[in-house]
């Protein structure tokens, strides 16, 4: 019963124009995937720079942490700062008197 | 003048789908362009017959394409490539139907919509040409529910057994048929007098 009715149909159907894209489709689907391409390209420069600075980060990170430490265990320093900030940068506080020595004023 | 030796000569001299894809996956991108070439007929019936012929059906057209180029490596050749590519189409066209409901739904009223359904296809007293009845047939599909659509495009359009269009939508033997048999009734009853001219 299906397919006597598909029959009918499907003769009906080879009547028309067979269905197809407009003319160049295969040019522009290729397009779409060198496009495609260029994006991933730069999304994967993108996605290295990002992982690469992440690392940088990290190690900076580390080693300011550890320059601070040091700085803060360090024995010849005992005694030099006034503030844990400044035992933590190595920054002694300097008065007025001696940047004006300094600067040579 | 090109006899059918000569015919036979280009067609040996055609390279297979296999070494296309072979070459396709090695990144050359003229194998892949003719396997464009050779298939986008196959395509194009699938995604029309599921959406009627306009920009909906290019863009599936296009991103059934552009779907088998990243899965080129992954595509083992158990099926063939047309039934590979028609999967691909039919559920690229199923989600243009469904974003085409949303969309519908969010901007267009219901009385809209059932004004557009309820429009007469055609006048029954004309005489119509072939190519009108293949079209009259072409927008009856359209009016279809989607998943009885696709039943209708792989038996009707491409030409599937049941079996295997029960393979490509991932549905059981007798769910293909039922929903075939309601979608030639509902057809039947769109395309009426025509039916019973014949």
């Amino acid at each position: 019963m299906n397919d006597d009715r598909l029959h009918t149909f499907r003769g009906w159907l080879d009547g028309g124009e067979p269905s197809r894209f407009a003319p160049f489709f295969a040019s522009r689907v290729m397009q779409r995937i060198e496009a495609e391409g260029s994006r991933n390209g730069l999304e994967s420069i993108d996605a290295a720079l990002r992982w690469g600075f992440l690392r940088v980060a990290t190690a900076a990170v580390v080693l300011a942490i550890a320059v601070g430490a040091y700085n803060v265990m360090e024995p010849g320093n005992l005694g030099v700062y006034t503030s844990t900030l400044e035992s933590v940068l190595g920054l002694p506080s300097q008065s007025l008197e001696t940047l004006f020595l300094l600067s040579g004023a | 003048m090109q006899g059918p030796t000569s015919e036979r000569k280009r067609a040996a001299a055609q390279p297979t789908d296999e070494e296309l894809l072979d070459a396709a996956r090695r990144g050359d991108d003229a194998a892949f362009r003719q396997l464009v070439e050779r298939y986008e007929g196959r395509v194009a019936a699938t995604v029309i017959g599921m959406l009627g012929n306009g920009e909906e059906a290019e863009d599936a057209g296009q991103e059934t394409f552009i779907r088998f180029y990243r899965s080129l490596d992954r595509f083992r050749g158990e099926s063939s490539i047309a039934t590979y590519l028609t999967r691909i189409a039919i559920n690229q066209s199923l989600d243009a139907i469904k974003r085409r409901r949303r969309w519908t739904k969010r901007f267009v009223s219901r009385d809209e919509e059932e004004v557009v359904l309820a429009e007469p296809m055609y006048d029954a007293t004309e005489e119509i040409s072939a190519r009108e009845r293949a079209e009259l047939v072409r927008g009856a599909i359209q009016t279809l529910k989607a998943d009885h659509r696709s039943v209708v495009v792989l038996r009707m359009i491409e030409g599937y057994s049941t079996r295997e269009t029960a393979e490509i939508l991932g549905l059981p033997v007798g769910t293909v048929t039922s929903r075939l048999s309601r979608a030639l009734d509902k057809l039947e009853s769109v395309l009426d007098p025509l039916v019973r001219e014949a």
